[in-house]
């Protein structure tokens, strides 16, 4: 089963996503992981109307969210109208099809 | 340089042009050539070619000159003049050939657009279908968030350097524009669609072919020309996290402020000093956020400076007077050579139309990736 980590530094506690071999702000090299997954809070977005290779939808939508647990990651916001603040819930899904081939990654829905 | 846009030749016929043209204008003996730095971001992926410093030697006859090519991304043109500069500094070299660029137009839009995203993240952003625009249109709405920056503040950078793009024989675009046509009409939403919102076309540069170049040389050599001088006075550079999440307020752009500090102190000047500026404008927010990082104005306040004229070209500090990115073009490996390029025209007085008054120090900043590599130079007008 897929799942999406973030990573703490076990000197320091730092928290990161994605991963560094050095911690970002202590420079040790040992991290624990936790899952990216619960409640988010919608930092920013963008819908993308002016889209890349792979895709055949009209737009996506794309959020930078901050977790209860602190990470912060860029997943598809699965969100009518969305607002800066406003909170969601996670949940894997497809977010890039190509040759048949589904990628996936973080998705977001309003909680 | 070349007229940027669409070229019929490929991307060493292009190189060639823009190399030929500073070598004419430098009025060295090419034979005095010892290396050659060629910036290109994308020839391996767009035009099926590697080798290109070596093949463009080979097309110029300036063996057995170095060739080195450098792949910085969008900040690939300034990685290259940085380079050459180091290398004339240290002796290694007295002249040395700088050129930029890159043939973006042989490929689909959605090509193009999925080549410059590939700098992004390969897991943490790019399986998303993050493109550079979706990039600038997140960091656009926290910016409009934070410090009150309007679409209109958007469409009144993108006016000011199409109209400085009309001065400029060598730009992309030279189509004067309104805020009636982009924004303000109700039909300005057909000729102004949304690529990632809040920015529109009009936000964003063009997808363009082009070249430019540069000859580097020791001031004993350059003396020797009889051409105006005009000197590297401060190069800086700095990096910043691969994706714009991790950065703790995504509004900062820290290598931008970085860069320029580092540039400013090596040439012993501050950014009022600066008599004109290239500022890398991929998008119309880029030209206000970096006006503030750089220090000619607050944060918070760059759009406020814009709506008073001061960044027009008779301004205070006249921004972009080449059209920029957004009106001059961005071939992406040419980009920060050709902003070296412009104001090396300006100080030497040689803008026509478009020529900033007395110039004597000019800025340029070399935006990679979204901001998570800057080039920053301070250039000068020498007796």
């Amino acid at each position: 089963m897929t799942t999406f980590e973030g990573f703490i530094c076990k000197a320091c506690s730092y928290k990161t996503y994605p991963r560094h071999a050095r911690c970002p702000s202590c420079g040790k090299r040992e991290f624990d992981t936790a899952p990216l997954e619960g409640s988010a809070k919608l930092l920013t977005f963008t819908r993308v109307h002016m889209l890349s290779l792979a895709y055949t939808e009209r737009f996506i939508t794309l959020g930078i969210v901050e977790f209860a647990s602190g990470f912060k990651a860029l997943g598809r916001l699965l969100v009518d109208e969305p607002r800066i603040g406003m909170k969601l819930k996670t949940e894997l899904g497809p977010v890039r099809v190509e040759d048949g081939e589904k990628t996936v990654g973080l998705c977001f829905r309003e909680a | 340089m070349t007229r940027f846009g669409r070229s019929e030749g490929d991307l060493i016929d292009i190189l060639e042009q823009a190399s030929l043209a500073a070598i004419d204008d430098s009025s060295l003996d090419p034979k005095a050539i010892q290396s050659v730095f060629v910036a290109n971001m994308g020839a391996g992926i767009l035009s099926h070619m590697t080798g290109v410093a070596s093949a463009l030697v080979d097309r110029l006859s300036l063996y057995p000159a170095a060739a080195e090519a450098v792949e910085n991304g969008p900040a690939s043109g300034g990685s290259a003049a940085k380079i050459a500069a180091c290398a004339v500094a240290s002796g290694l070299v007295d002249v040395a050939l700088v050129a930029g660029g890159e043939k973006m137009r042989d490929v689909t839009g959605w090509e193009s657009t999925d080549f410059v995203a590939s700098l992004s993240h390969p897991q943490a952003e790019y399986i998303y279908g993050v493109t550079l625009p979706s990039m600038a249109g997140m960091f656009t709405r926290l910016y409009m968030e934070k410090y009150g920056v309007t679409p209109k503040h958007l469409a009144m950078v993108a006016i000011k350097n199409h109209s400085n793009a009309l001065k400029n024989p060598y730009a992309h675009i030279r189509q004067a524009i309104t805020m009636e046509g982009i924004l303000t009409r109700p039909e300005a939403v057909v000729n102004n669609p949304p690529v990632a919102e809040p920015l529109r076309m009009f936000d964003c540069c063009p997808v363009s072919d082009g070249g430019a170049a540069l000859v580097v040389c020791s001031e004993e050599v350059a003396r020797k020309s009889g051409k105006p001088l005009v000197k590297f006075a401060g190069i800086g550079q700095a990096t910043d996290t691969h994706t714009v999440q991790e950065r703790k307020d995504p509004t900062e752009l820290t290598a931008v402020r970085l860069a320029s500090q580092q540039a400013f102190k090596m040439a012993g000047h501050k950014p009022a000093d600066v008599d004109v500026a290239e500022l890398h404008d991929a998008f119309t927010i880029l030209e206000i956020a970096e006006s503030e990082e750089v220090g000619f104005f607050k944060k918070g306040t760059g759009h406020i400076a814009l709506e008073r004229g001061e960044t027009s070209l008779t301004g205070k500090i006249p921004i972009n007077p080449s059209g920029g990115l957004k009106a001059k073009g961005h071939p992406v490996g040419a980009t920060g050579v050709a902003q070296l390029t412009e104001l090396t025209w300006q100080l030497r007085g040689e803008a026509g139309e478009r020529q900033v008054k007395n110039a004597a120090v000019g800025f340029s900043c070399n935006f990679g990736g979204f901001g998570n590599n800057v080039i920053a130079f301070v250039l000068s007008r020498e007796k």
